[in-house]
């Protein structure tokens, strides 16, 4: 009885609002004041535009081929060497942003809430329930995420109202002190991530109302942008701009700074903000992980992506285990490298693509060759 | 034991009468089992004597087993069979003997069966029946089955009535305002309970008989036009896979017919109030009626459907809004609290108010056990009684639960074993878990809770927000009978939430349920929000 | 199929049995916890660090276990806390070096008071600072910072039946400090931002040991006496850098706390418009609002502190008649200067001071950035001589129960 796995436009948005906000609320802030100081709540509106043009131009791709994923498509567009080649970027690209995830989350977990924890054993719950959730397929996975997104911006805004009243005007002051130099070059981290949307390219064929597919890529990051100017803007205005770029955690330290003394005990009850946290980091991390493996097996031509999932599971700890030797180290990367290896993926391959199929006129038939199971 | 095939040589056996071996009859238990294919293939005779020899042969000495012997108008034999209590004697007597043995036939007349039913009988005819099969079947069934001499065919009568209870609340599904009626053993009665809800030709019933040994009747009951034929389709073709002996109680059934057989999660709504499988009806839904036991089953049943109550529609919607809240946060409780305990008390001490930390700490100084050693004891002791309560016989149960709590509980803090808080943890959570409306939801909550503390203490709130998603992605693969199991919750349509957390008022709740009926989705007519005359509120012409 | 269902249920369940065979890492029972309810920083000889911290004893102030137990005897046993001091080269040196008599693990995320020594204060407080700030423990924004004059180990120990433990004491006491507003306390995460501003400094507040004056030598035969000292919160610390460079009194902090807006009540005394000398009128400030308005007059720098308060009359000696609105605005003028007379004390003490704790330098570069890169160079030398106007419109709304005052009739 069970028809072919479809999901819709909708929750396709709710789906990239998540992935990027799982990650993003983590570092973004500190790495953004970094730069742009106090303005860096005005370095989110020159990311979001980048964003939104990113998720456009993926998006407008994907519509060209409405029925197959990038890896399906790269090697007739770009020929069939450089294509297999574009195609083997994204889908190494997916495996990156996977370990990742695991690594930066056992880094929060690890030096956060369990520091005796081996911190493997938090990849590898994770990888666990990322491999549980594959299995499911791309339904369950959005399920999943709806569910724990409502709850995950419910909570961010139930911090926001807890700490508004702590939140001072003269912290964001002076407007534009260093000119907008700062607050461009600020831009950019999150305008990579916010580009993380581009994972639409993997979801597109199995989108049922696939016409509401721009309108709902643009609104998802309109969302991500309401909800990273939640956080950044108590970031800053709880702690000032110099604090805010000092932690490793700006979001988590928002929540541990929630002082009510009529309510002392939603006070310290960070752990509770962690969980959803871990939460949304695990639709993340299945998201990139599935996008992955669906596109590793199409990539090999493989029939099941599903006899994948296990092995890709254990390659992908096992690269998360050995990439960064300790939080520094993490953090530098993901403030300097980070954003511009994603941009590179998701706008500058995606740009690549579309301009090579537009100029040789390539395109998929309307009903496509149909997506995968999965 | 029941081979396909009938074995040759078998016929002999009945013409033979009672089986016998030397020196008297075999005893019953060596009898050879009868097989339909076997019986099938005796036809009913003209020699009504060679007929009930052979009945004599298949029902042998069944004390219950009756032949009564007339002549119809003295001069044709005849012979009602019937089993003693399962006919209505009176019935029997005045509508079938009387007129038979009363009626003067002309001369010469053939009395066919066909004649006898439409011309002299004035009991409901159930059908004409030809072989042996049919007449034990019937019989069986609580027909009587008559046969006259020189026919080939018998007729089987409809007499039923045997002991059976009336129709008395339900005891699983108490409420406080709502019928006060639920189906019981019999499936005639069961179906009269639920015809007298839904006044409509378009109430189909199917019939169905499950069980190869115990032949038991089993219906399949929709709503033309609302039920996705699809669905209705399903139903059927998963009914039709049963093949077992018997089938002595519905979760034989639901077993048999569940989309995810190892999950601990219910994918069949059991009930035995008609009011509910009329209002599953009404959302599209297919419910599966069986003789022999009051709980009916309707599918598909989706996590939301185990959530709601009966009740909550019969109350004002401000209560139903607010328990529909409350047994939510039931949910929550019955399932996390004793991990989140764990979890905080043992990872997150910090989440505590200091003040409260402190009368924790006081309380645990000296208790022995780790905390969650400590929780996975008193669980297991909670559940102990509990089900003690349930087998004990009613009046012992309540005083053994009772005793037991207070006496257990109260020994093991005065004696320093367990702390006092871990006492309220556990009652409170064996409490939250009757709010749970559905029981075999509560029974997999029961059950995914020691996992859960498991968890819990060895990666604290990590490890529980681990087992939440570990369920999550569990339940967001099941589906039931078609229908995703989490539908309702997710994806999120509002028009489907006014009826999940919350249970907003009936004029506002005007579709049916989006996975149920695709088609069929107005349930009233718009704008039915009262107004009272001359008030605010009031509109024009519509 | 068989076999993926037999792996996706064992799975599970030998993954659950693992963790919990190996894991566990991070359990700790909640009694095996010793939660430091408050930290006293102190200078130890060869310039080593010593910490003390303070425990509580759960069997006396935590409820529940088996009671009547505990007698009211002056044994260790029924104390309602111990506190731990070790020494260490650095303060996570010191803190561990404590885990040698400690029976508890050290658990600081319940902490809430920092004690810091005067004389540890003046010479500096980066290494204390970084490590507060480094730990997960720690909450920044709950923890609050205290300079003690005298010996720390003193305040840590004043018994007191109300609140048994010093450490929650002075939380609850911090508590109602809308009462008076004589003191500042501030929260160490407050105290690090403006430590890393450039154009202001921070400041905590002042703790001591006092005397109490209801305790009275030899009393106590049959009933247990008065404690012999108090926790008292006074004034607050000013800082330079991290440096501790001097104290306001409790009037001149009240004055501080006015620009700050960080009054949440208080009493204000201020002498009478139009009564004889010596006459008083006592206000009961209920709302107050600060700001700090920056200004370039003539090539000149001035600040302009603007206070606007309402509150209700308390007391009044004499015989104003209050239902003339003429009379409540004369009282209005006479709060307001009493307020302003607090506050250009305390400009003119921090100004003595050198410890720019008002921010006028940060309030200076949010609203002239560009100037501000020029004169921040010369800042505290501008601060000194920084020309501070003072405005405060205060409004007595009501004046409780009673209207006129009750003329005494003196026979």
């Amino acid at each position: 009885m069970a028809g072919k796995v479809s999901i819709s436009a909708y929750q396709a948005m709710w789906y990239q609002v998540g992935i990027v906000l799982a990650t993003a609320i983590l570092f973004v802030p500190a790495i953004v004041a970094a730069d742009a100081r106090q303005d860096a709540w005005l370095s989110l509106v020159p990311a979001y535009l980048f964003g939104s043009l990113q998720v456009y131009v993926a998006t407008r791709l994907a519509q060209r081929f409405p029925g197959e994923t990038v890896v399906q498509y790269a090697p007739r567009v770009a020929g069939r060497v450089p294509g297999k080649l574009i195609a083997f970027v994204y889908v190494f690209y997916f495996f990156f942003v996977g370990y990742f995830v695991q690594q930066e989350f056992a880094a929060l977990m690890a030096s956060g809430y369990m520091p005796l924890t081996p911190p493997v054993v938090f990849m590898l719950v994770l990888a666990g329930l990322a491999a549980y959730a594959a299995y499911g397929g791309l339904e369950v996975i959005c399920r999943v995420n709806t569910l724990v997104l409502s709850v995950a911006l419910a909570a961010l805004v139930i911090v926001f109202l807890l700490v508004v009243k702590d939140i001072k005007i003269w912290r964001f002051l002076p407007v534009l002190e260093n000119g907008p130099e700062p607050v461009v070059l600020g831009a950019l981290p999150p305008g990579g991530w916010f580009g993380e949307t581009a994972v639409i390219l993997m979801l597109y064929p199995f989108i049922a109302d696939k016409e509401k597919a721009v309108r709902a890529g643009l609104l998802a990051v309109f969302l991500l942008f309401l909800a990273m100017e939640l956080v950044v803007v108590s970031s800053l205005g709880l702690e000032g701009p110099l604090e805010a770029a000092r932690f490793l955690f700006p979001t988590f330290n928002v929540v541990r700074r929630i002082r009510l003394e009529a309510l002392p005990i939603l006070e310290r009850q960070d752990a509770v903000f962690m969980m959803i946290w871990v939460a949304a980091m695990m639709v993340k991390l299945t998201t990139f992980f599935f996008a992955a493996v669906l596109g590793l097996a199409q990539w090999a031509g493989a029939r099941d992506h599903r006899t994948l999932i296990l092995p890709a599971a254990a390659v992908m700890t096992a690269l998360a285990v050995q990439a960064w030797k300790n939080i520094p180290e993490l953090f530098a990367f993901s403030s300097e490298v980070f954003p511009l290896t994603i941009i590179f993926v998701n706008f500058f391959c995606t740009v690549l693509v579309l301009a090579l199929a537009v100029a040789r006129g390539i395109a998929g038939s309307p009903a496509g060759r149909g997506g995968e199971r999965g | 034991m029941v081979r396909r095939g009938g074995r040759p040589g078998r016929q002999a056996e009945y013409e033979a009468g009672l089986p016998t071996q030397a020196g008297g009859l075999l005893e019953p238990s060596r009898w050879p089992a009868y097989e339909k294919d076997d019986l099938e293939r005796l036809p009913i005779e003209p020699d009504l004597e060679k007929n009930l020899r052979r009945l004599e042969a298949i029902f042998g000495h069944d004390p219950d087993f009756a032949t009564r012997r007339f002549r119809i108008g003295g001069r044709v034999a005849a012979a009602a069979l019937f089993l003693e209590g399962m006919v209505e004697r009176p019935l029997l007597t005045e509508n079938l003997l009387k007129p038979l043995v009363q009626y003067r036939p002309e001369p010469g007349a053939r009395l066919t069966p066909a004649f006898l039913a439409e011309s002299v009988i004035t009991m409901p005819v159930q059908r004409k029946v030809a072989d042996l099969h049919a007449v034990c079947d019937h019989v069986l069934d609580g027909c009587v089955v008559l046969l006259v001499d020189g026919e080939r065919e018998g007729l089987a009568l409809k007499a039923v009535g045997y002991e059976k209870r009336s129709p008395e609340e339900p005891m699983t599904e108490a409420v406080v305002r709502g019928p006060r009626e639920g189906f019981i053993e019999s499936l005639a009665t069961s179906v009269t309970l639920l015809r007298r809800r839904l006044k409509t030709p378009n109430l189909v019933l199917e019939n169905l008989v499950l069980g190869r040994v115990a032949h038991t009747q089993v219906v399949i009951t929709y709503l033309r036009g609302l039920a996705a034929p699809e669905l209705v389709g399903e139903v059927k073709k998963r009914l039709a896979r049963i093949d077992v002996d018997g089938v002595l109680e519905s979760n034989y059934i639901e077993e048999l017919i569940r989309d995810h057989p190892l999950s601990p999660f219910p994918q069949v709504i059991v009930t035995e109030r008609p009011d509910r499988v009329a209002a599953h009806l009404l959302d599209g839904r297919v419910a599966i009626l069986m003789e022999n036991t009051p709980f009916a089953l309707v599918v598909p049943g989706e996590f939301v459907a185990y959530m709601q109550s009966p009740e909550d529609y019969y109350h004002h919607t401000v209560l139903g809004i607010f328990i529909r809240l409350l047994r939510w946060g039931a949910f929550a409780i019955s399932l996390l609290l004793p991990s989140i305990y764990v979890a905080v008390t043992t990872f997150h001490q910090e989440m505590i108010p200091t003040r409260l930390l402190l009368n924790i700490v006081g309380a645990r100084e000296g208790v022995p056990l780790p905390a969650v050693v400590e929780a996975l004891v008193m669980e297991v002791a909670f559940e102990i009684l509990r089900e003690a309560g349930v087998r004990l016989p009613r009046a012992v149960g309540q005083a053994v639960s009772i005793v037991g709590a207070l006496v257990i509980g109260e020994a093991a803090v005065t004696a320093g074993v367990v702390s006092p808080l871990m006492v309220i943890i556990v009652a409170l959570t064996g409490i939250a878990s009757f709010l749970t409306p559905s029981f075999d939801l509560a029974i997999a909550i029961r059950i995914l809770r020691f996992p859960m503390m498991l968890l819990a203490a060895s990666l604290g709130l990590f490890g529980v927000v681990t087992g939440i998603l570990a369920i999550l992605i569990h339940l967001a693969g099941l589906r039931s009978f078609g229908v995703p199991y989490l539908a309702g919750l997710t994806p999120f349509h509002p028009q489907d939430w006014k009826d999940v957390i919350v249970r907003l008022p009936m004029w506002m709740m005007r579709r049916r349920p989006r996975e149920l009926a695709k088609e069929n989705r107005e349930r009233m007519a718009p704008d039915l929000k009262p107004h009272p005359p001359g008030g605010r509120g009031r509109r024009g012409a519509d | 199929m068989n076999g993926r269902i037999k792996v996706k249920t064992l799975l599970p369940a030998v993954l659950l049995l693992a963790l919990l065979v190996a894991g566990c890492w991070d359990l700790r029972e909640v009694e095996d916890l010793g939660y430091v309810l408050a930290t006293a920083i102190d200078r130890a000889p060869g310039n080593r660090v010593k910490v003390i911290v303070q425990l509580p004893n759960p069997r006396v102030v935590g409820g529940g276990g088996p009671r009547g137990a505990v007698t009211p005897s002056a044994s260790v046993a029924s104390k309602p806390y111990r506190n731990y001091a070790g020494t260490g080269a650095t303060m996570f040196d010191a803190i561990r070096a404590i885990s040698q008599e400690s029976a508890r693990r050290l658990f600081f995320a319940q902490n809430r008071t920092v004690i810091i020594s005067e004389r540890m204060a003046r010479e500096g407080l980066r290494e204390v600072l970084d490590f507060l700030s480094r730990s997960v423990e720690i909450r920044r924004h709950l923890t609050m910072v205290f300079v003690v004059r005298g010996d720390p180990a003193q305040i840590l120990d004043v018994p007191n039946p109300h609140s048994p433990m010093p450490a929650l004491r002075i939380d609850d006491i911090v508590k109602w400090r809308g009462q008076t507003s004589r003191f500042a306390p501030v929260p160490l995460s407050r105290f690090l931002e403006f430590l890393s501003l450039e154009g202001a400094e921070p400041y905590a507040g002042v703790i001591e040991a006092v005397p109490n004056p209801t305790y009275r030598a030899g009393q106590g035969e049959r009933d247990a006496p008065e404690p012999p000292r108090s926790i008292r919160l006074r004034g607050a610390a000013l800082f330079r850098g991290d440096r501790l460079v001097g104290f306001l009194n409790e009037a001149e902090t009240r004055g501080l706390l006015w620009a700050l807006s960080e009054v949440r009540g208080a009493q204000v005394v201020f002498p009478l418009p139009g009564g004889r000398p010596g006459e008083q009128g006592t206000a009961e400030i209920q709302r107050a609002r600060g700001k700090i308005e920056p200004e370039v007059i003539r090539g000149r720098i001035v600040m302009t502190i603007k206070v606007f308060t309402e509150g209700n009359l308390a007391e009044v000696e004499g015989t104003l008649d209050l239902s003339r609105p003429e009379v409540m605005e004369q009282l209005d003028r006479a709060l307001a200067a009493a307020i302003r007379g607090e506050v250009l004390a305390a400009v003119e003490k921090t100004q003595e001071a050198g410890a720019d704790v008002f921010g006028f330098g940060e309030a200076f570069h949010r609203k002239f950035p560009r100037e501000w890169k020029r004169i921040k160079k010369n800042w505290p030398e501008l601060f000194r001589d920084l020309e501070v106007r003072v405005e405060v419109k205060a409004t007595i709304r009501r004046t409780g129960m009673i209207g006129k005052p009750r003329p005494i009739l003196v026979p």
